[in-house]
Parts: C-alpha cells; structure tokens; sequence
C-alpha cells in the first residue's frame, strides 16, 4: 500500500524527479520533496488558497492534486516570479508598493493566481478583480489593499508589454 | 491532514476502467477533479484503498450536441463549461449555475459530473441539471445504463449508482433558445446554502412549460412539481408568481445545519422561487400586464 512511485515533472522551467507515495499531494512534493516552500498550505481542503500553483499555465489547488498526477507536467510555483537577479516581477513589487501583504501567509497563492487572472484579464475592473480572488482567503482581511495591488500590478504589465511592443 | 494510504490506478482504456471499478467496486472510488473527493480524503473523512483517477482518458472530455441533447464528458472541467460557446448557446441555465461554483481555481478541476457524483444536497449543478431534465449515461463491466436526474439523487451525498459503475457523461435535454432561464443562490463565502433554477417557456405571454428546482432545502435537491403544475396556463405576473411560491418547502422536511436553520431556508427558498421564476420569465419575453 505504501508503495513509492516516479515522478517525472517541470517545476519552474526546470526538470525534477521524486520519489513518492500515491497519497502525496502536489504541495507536499514542492514543499517536502523540492525544498520550494514558497507554496503555502493553509487549509489542505481546497478552501483557502493559499497553495495556489499552475500547471500547465492553469491555476490549480496543490492541496487536492496528487503528486502522481503532475507527472510529466509543468508547475509554476511563486519562486519562479522573481527574475534570475532576484529582481521583483511586476506582480510583486505591485503587491509590495500596494501593501498588499500583511502576514503573508496568502501571498504566494494570490500572486499565482493574479498571473493567471491578468493574462485572461488584463485589464480588469474592480468588481472582475475581488470575483477572480473569491478563491483566495486573506485572515488579515487585507483585501482593499490587495484589490489596489492587483489593478496596480495589471498597470505594470500593461505598461511593460508597451515598451516591448515598440 | 493527510489522506491514509491508497493504491493509486491510472487506466489508460474504458475497458482497463471498467475493469478496475468492478475490481475494486467495494473499497475503490473514481478521482476527476478531486475537488470534492480529495478534500475528504484529506480529513479523513474517507479512506480507500483504491483510486482510479480517470484523467488518462481522452474520450471522456467532450462536449457535443446532439440534436436536443447536449453531451458533456465526464471529464469536462466546469471552466471549460463557462467558457464553452456550445454549452452556452444551449444550456445557459446549466452555465449560470456552474459559474456559482467556488473558485475559478476549483473551477479549473472540478467537473460537472464529478457535482453529480458527489450529490451534494445543496450543490448548483444538481440543481440546474434537474430543472433542464436528462440523465446520466452509466457504464460497468456487465451491461450499461442510463439514469434520470429525477432517479440520481437518492440522499445527502448518495447517488442510484452501484458499486462497480461508472459516471461517463451526462446528457442535458435542451430547452427551446426562447425559454427563460434563472439561477439564483444565497450562499456563505462562496458555499451553496440555498438556490433556485427556473426554467420558463411562453407561448403568447402563456406559460406553456416549465420547471423549477430547489436546492439546500431536502436530501436531495427537488422539483418543486406542484408550482409547476399550477404555474403552466396561466399569465406569468408578479402577483401570480408570489402567490405559487408561498410555503414551497411545506411538504419538505427541511434540514438545518450551520448554514442555515429549517426555518431561514425556508423562507430564502420562497424568495429565490420568486425571483428565479421572474427573472425566467422576464428572459422568455412576457409581455407586463
């Protein structure tokens, strides 16, 4: 029963294998197995949010996939933000400028799934913004700030992808 | 919290499925989107020894039309569903309702069959596919079969499937594009407490056919047969409408838990009655009296 299987998948543009037990979830490889405790897991029933990744560029709760089924996929974690440098993403400094942190505990699961929002979304209304995090639960009720954060990180993008259109 | 130990299956054919669920029928469960099953495995809640996750199976992700009938797989995501031109233009009951759903992260896994699966009492997409009418098609290593939304629901998070069968899809029957639709809910922090889908269509400003379902309000969700019956011939006004849904849930016995007592659900089911039934109508075109 506590047999251990291959796990063969991309993490941040980068191939990593581990050894796991079928039960594992998807937060418990990243976080245990790769060292990238960025990931943070909060609830471990799908609630909070806070261990929000992408797979294959689609937001996804980590607490309620499998390791297993990540095999050959490729996971975005919020360690892959942050340039080589460790130069903020824009997203970043915009929740950083914005005060849209606190504690910081549901920090990486809403930068993760702002990157997603934004590049359906990218120019948003406030209303779209606090609809796209109902997922994401904030216990220092930082909302507004974070709602400020993500239209100022939409402005940043906006504005970067300008610069590099001309 | 972390879920006890389980063989993980991962078949790559209908038939290695089959096989498998008939295998594993007593102590086995089926894995697609994982949102509401492994949140209960994650407690505890459940413990298997076998999950056969399905996602290896392409065939099980379409959505087509077929005539009156609509196809949904049973891996289709309900974010696909949302975003789905087909699924749209021919069930925007069954749209309005899956976009009442949780999160878009949830969204992003969950599928709607996994929703009937799972037969949450007070969850949208029971709700909305029993006001719409169809079925669910069935398949076990011995025979397959069909099953009535009316017939699915047989308790709180219990189904008419039997060990060793699998959900494979799901299998809308459309309503006319004219037909008025409405789904409205009250919830708690994006959590189904109580909700309506309405289902109206109008031949000169005359109800000719409709439907209306409830859910939060029974072990399963309903159709309220007695609004139906009573509502079909006559001239849909406000009045009329408020007169229908007045004691809705008199026949029922309504359940209470922290999301709401027998009584408050009550009364938001009369409410959402109404204004499901308005809206319907108001989007099957009837004309103010």
């Amino acid at each position: 029963m506590t047999e251990r299987v291959r796990v063969g998948l991309t993490v941040n543009a980068v191939q990593r294998e581990a050894w796991v037990e079928p039960r594992q979830s998807l937060a418990d490889l990243l976080r245990d197995d790769l060292g990238l405790t960025g990931t943070h897991i909060g609830c471990e029933q799908g609630v909070c949010g806070a261990c929000t990744v992408l797979v294959d560029g689609v937001s996804v709760r980590a607490c309620l996939m499998f390791a297993v089924q990540a095999r050959e996929r490729s996971v975005e974690t919020v360690e892959s933000l942050a340039g080589a440098d460790g130069g903020l993403h824009p997203i970043q400094e915009a929740f950083s400028e914005c005060h849209g942190l606190q504690c910081g505990f549901c920090t990486p699961g809403l930068l993760m799934r702002t990157k997603e929002f934004l590049a359906e979304t990218p120019a948003p209304s406030d209303e779209e913004i606090r609809s796209a995090i109902v997922g994401n639960l904030c216990r220092c009720t930082g909302y507004q700030a974070i709602v400020r954060s993500i239209r100022d990180a939409a402005e940043r993008l906006a504005s970067e992808n300008e610069g590099s259109d001309s | 919290m972390k879920p006890a130990p389980f063989s993980y299956h991962l078949p790559e054919t209908v038939d290695d499925l089959l096989a498998l669920t008939d295998e594993h029928s007593e102590s086995g469960r089926i894995l697609a989107g994982g949102q509401s099953l492994v949140p209960l495995l994650n407690m505890r809640r459940l413990r298997v020894d076998h999950i056969i996750d399905i996602n290896g199976l392409g065939g099980l992700n379409r959505v087509q039309r077929q005539g009156d009938t609509l196809v949904i797989g049973a891996l289709v995501r309900q974010g696909r569903a949302l975003a789905d031109p087909v699924v749209s233009s021919a069930a925007p009951l069954v749209v309005e309702a899956v976009g009442r759903v949780a999160s878009a992260t949830v969204r992003n896994r969950g599928t709607l069959c996994g929703s009937l699966a799972f037969a949450s009492p007070a969850g949208q997409i029971p709700a909305a596919v029993l006001a719409m009418g169809g079925g669910v098609s069935v398949r076990h290593v011995s025979g397959d079969r069909s099953i009535d939304f009316g017939d699915l629901f047989t308790g709180p998070f219990a189904t008419a499937l039997r060990p060793g069968e699998v959900m494979t899809e799901l299998r809308l029957s459309l309503w006319p594009s004219h037909a008025g639709y409405a789904f409205v809910e009250v919830g708690r922090a994006r959590w189904p407490v109580v909700s309506a889908a309405s289902l109206v269509e109008l031949d000169s400003n005359v109800v000719s056919r409709c439907a209306i379902a409830l859910a939060g309000v029974a072990d399963t969700p309903v159709r309220a047969t007695t609004i139906e019956r009573a509502f079909i011939g006559s001239v849909p006004t406000d009045e009329l409408i408020a007169a229908l849904v007045r004691g809705v849930t008199n026949d029922l016995d309504v359940p209470t838990n922290i999301y709401g007592t027998s009584t408050y659900r009550s009364q938001v089911a009369e409410v959402l009655a109404r204004r499901s039934l308005i809206t319907a109508s108001d989007r099957a075109g009837r004309v103010a009296q």
